[in-house]
């Protein structure tokens, strides 16, 4: 009985697959302080929680990625970020679009996959200038990390389209990212190559 | 198995037999005592003939005992169900409160009350498309014959999460520390619950509080 006992906790502990850690653990760690330092072969980022602020009379988080902020909102259900896009017309800047999008579907789920735009238009000088921003996300797996437990990697792709009356502006930007339980991120990925993390601090 | 181990089961049955007698007595189980008699008589004898052709071709004595146990462990107990709230306490701090239900037998030994059951719990959290299953087997220990009871149950747990089509699901280990407060009237036993739930897949721990409303019924 004792014989079983103890291989049923082996087998139990051998199967590598902690559920509770992925149900239970916060993904996303921002708290004001907290900090992240990824390295790649050539070069080092920085990624910070600063002060919160306050935007369209939300208060959100400032992270700072490598010195460019983004502004993002934890709620239970999404990590939103938000997006401004300005056009300038005349040595003037207007306001076309300005919202939270939602960038990350919480919770982390294996296979998840969201998507959320943000579409709006303004009247400059006689002719229409419409912006739209999209995100489109996927949780493409989860891994169990020695010593960071069940890193989730997610794929973010981010869209703006800028139509002005004579041409249209497309920017995308394809982002991979890894998180860990309790940790937060530990890999970043984008066109200046794969960051992973050295150092963390985290309350 | 040896002469010796066979000889110590047939005492542990006798002595739970007898534990069940005095356990019974005067409660109105003359049916359960007839039942247990006829079968502690009649049947278990039978069973000592281990070189029966029948009894080598498919059941063995001792997995007849087995049944025989298991037999009379569900003639002479309580069923019973239990339902109550679920608050996270360690972890799942993005989860709401969330229901928790549970059936179980419950059988009277020497000292304490030994609880088999099956239990299952929901959680959400505000978004609506994401859901937390959790389906258990519990075995667990109190003392029904007091007003105020210690309760400790543990057992294996399957997890199940879902948002939108994408799912995921694994296995734990359920344990349960509490308090119950029993009001016995006749044959029915109310309770109130009070506990704490812990859920471990050996790397994180996490656990809810929680209050159940349960019932029981000794036949």
């Amino acid at each position: 009985m004792v014989r079983t006992g103890i291989l049923f906790i082996l087998l139990f502990a051998a199967c590598e697959n902690n559920i509770i850690q992925r149900a239970a653990s916060d993904y996303f760690q921002y708290r004001e302080g907290n900090w992240w330092q990824l390295a790649s072969n050539q070069d080092t980022m920085m990624v910070e929680v600063e002060a919160v602020d306050t935007l369209l009379q939300i208060e959100c988080f400032t992270v700072s990625f490598g010195g460019y902020p983004k502004y993002l909102l934890k709620k239970p259900n999404a990590i939103s970020q938000y997006i401004k896009i300005i056009h300038n017309f005349g040595g003037e800047d207007y306001t076309v679009v300005e919202d939270f999008i939602k960038r990350i579907e919480l919770p982390l789920v294996n296979g998840n996959a969201w998507q959320d735009s943000l579409v709006d238009s303004i009247f400059i000088s006689g002719a229409w200038v419409k912006a739209k921003f999209y995100i489109i996300g996927s949780i493409s797996g989860f891994e169990s990390v020695g010593g960071y437990g069940d890193v989730y990697t997610i794929a973010i792709k981010n869209v703006e389209i800028v139509i002005l009356p004579d041409t249209v502006i497309t920017d995308t930007i394809d982002v991979i990212e890894a998180y860990a339980p309790d940790i937060g991120l530990v890999r970043f990925e984008d066109n200046d190559g794969v960051f992973d993390l050295i150092d963390y601090e985290v309350e | 198995m040896t002469g010796k181990s066979r000889n110590s089961m047939y005492s542990i049955i006798i002595r739970s037999g007898i534990n069940r007698g005095s356990h019974f007595a005067g409660r109105n189980t003359s049916t359960i005592s007839i039942l247990y008699l006829l079968l502690r008589y009649t049947v278990t004898p039978i069973l000592r003939c281990t070189d029966t052709p029948f009894l080598k071709r498919g059941l063995t004595s001792q997995s007849i005992h087995i049944l025989l146990d298991m037999l009379f462990f569900l003639i002479a107990l309580s069923v019973g169900f239990e339902g109550g709230y679920n608050i996270p306490a360690v972890g799942f701090k993005d989860l709401n409160s969330g229901v928790a239900f549970s059936l179980y037998i419950n059988r009277h030994f020497r000292f304490a009350d030994l609880c088999i059951g099956a239990r299952t719990s929901y959680f959400s959290v505000e978004n609506s498309a994401y859901s937390l299953y959790f389906y258990g087997l519990s075995i667990g220990l109190a003392k029904n014959s007091w007003l105020f009871s210690p309760v400790i149950e543990f057992g294996p747990e399957y997890a199940r999460r879902k948002l939108g089509s994408s799912k995921e699901s694994g296995y734990g280990f359920n344990y349960t520390l509490g308090l119950l407060i029993n009001v016995h009237f006749e044959k029915l036993r109310f309770y109130p619950k009070f506990y704490y739930e812990g859920i471990t897949d050996l790397k994180t721990h996490a656990g809810f509080v929680g209050a159940k409303l349960g019932v029981g019924y000794e036949f």
